[in-house]
């Protein structure tokens, strides 16, 4: 999967989740969930849940933990698509 | 320190379904999860316990200034007293631990942090999505007598908020949360 593929699949994910719709038109890799999207922080664990099924893959602790903005995601997507 | 977190219980019925597979894995130990479990009502203690997590995550950040993580789980709460409108308990993190208030109602629960137990502090809760900002700044204004007009509200690196007098930084502590229709904010009186 391209990072590009990566970044639209995400993209649509957090979109439901969004409450900042301009944020989601500048949806860059600087892009965080909470301060840019307005993503309310009890909602980024289904945004966590949503990649994980989307995705087919598990999310550790450890991963979570920086799972906060658009590059990060996509670099510990990447990371757990190798893990497969 | 201080940190706190409002919760709108309706805003979660619509937006948040926390039986879906996966979800308390990711935010609540198996200890906490029996908490959750075992009480009458599951939704009202699974939030409580949820903002515990985030008020005390948000005291500890300010604190040492550390950088946005999503640890959620890495907060362990114990719940001390449970009277009606008043719940106090304790959030642990690493080595440190914060005390916690909860105040709620069947529409929201709001928890205040402090790194040291009945430390002072005033909030207010708003129900009509009210900007907040505004409002503290009044409320500051008269608690450390200073025109309203030359303080401002900045975030830092972290965006973590902060007051600044004339550009320049004050330390007092304060915290803001928001979601759904709820507002608050609460403010330390003294330095700590």
């Amino acid at each position: 999967m391209t990072n590009l593929e990566i970044t639209e699949k995400l993209k649509s994910i957090v979109k439901p989740y969004s409450q900042n719709k301009e944020g989601l038109a500048n949806f860059t890799n600087d892009t965080t969930f909470i301060n840019d999207l307005e993503i309310n922080s009890a909602n980024l664990v289904d945004v966590i849940l949503d990649v994980e099924d989307e995705f087919n893959i598990t999310i550790d602790n450890d991963s979570m933990e920086g799972m906060l903005n658009v590059g990060d995601s996509i670099r510990i997507i990447n990371e757990k698509l190798a893990e497969k | 320190m201080i940190g706190n977190d409002i919760i709108d219980l309706e805003t979660t019925y619509i937006e948040s379904n926390w039986q879906r597979p996966g979800f308390l894995d990711k935010i609540f130990s198996i200890k906490e999860q029996e908490i959750i479990q075992k009480s009458d009502n599951k939704t009202q203690t699974l939030w409580t316990l949820w903002t515990m997590k985030e008020a005390g995550y948000k005291a500890h950040q300010r604190r040492f200034n550390l950088k946005a993580k999503y640890n959620p789980t890495a907060y362990k709460c114990k719940l001390y007293k449970n009277e009606s409108t008043l719940l106090e308990g304790k959030v642990s993190f690493e080595s440190f631990s914060y005390h916690t208030q909860t105040f709620s109602d069947e529409c929201y629960i709001h928890t205040v942090a402090t790194a040291l137990p009945q430390r002072e502090f005033t909030f207010k809760i708003f129900d009509n999505q009210r900007e907040v900002k505004p409002e503290l700044i009044e409320e500051f204004s008269a608690q450390y007598r200073l025109p309203s007009e030359s303080l401002k509200i900045t975030k830092d690196r972290n965006s973590v908020p902060h007051f600044s007098y004339k550009n320049q930084n004050l330390p007092q502590a304060f915290s803001l949360s928001h979601h759904g229709k709820f507002s608050a904010f609460v403010l330390a009186l003294t330095n700590y």
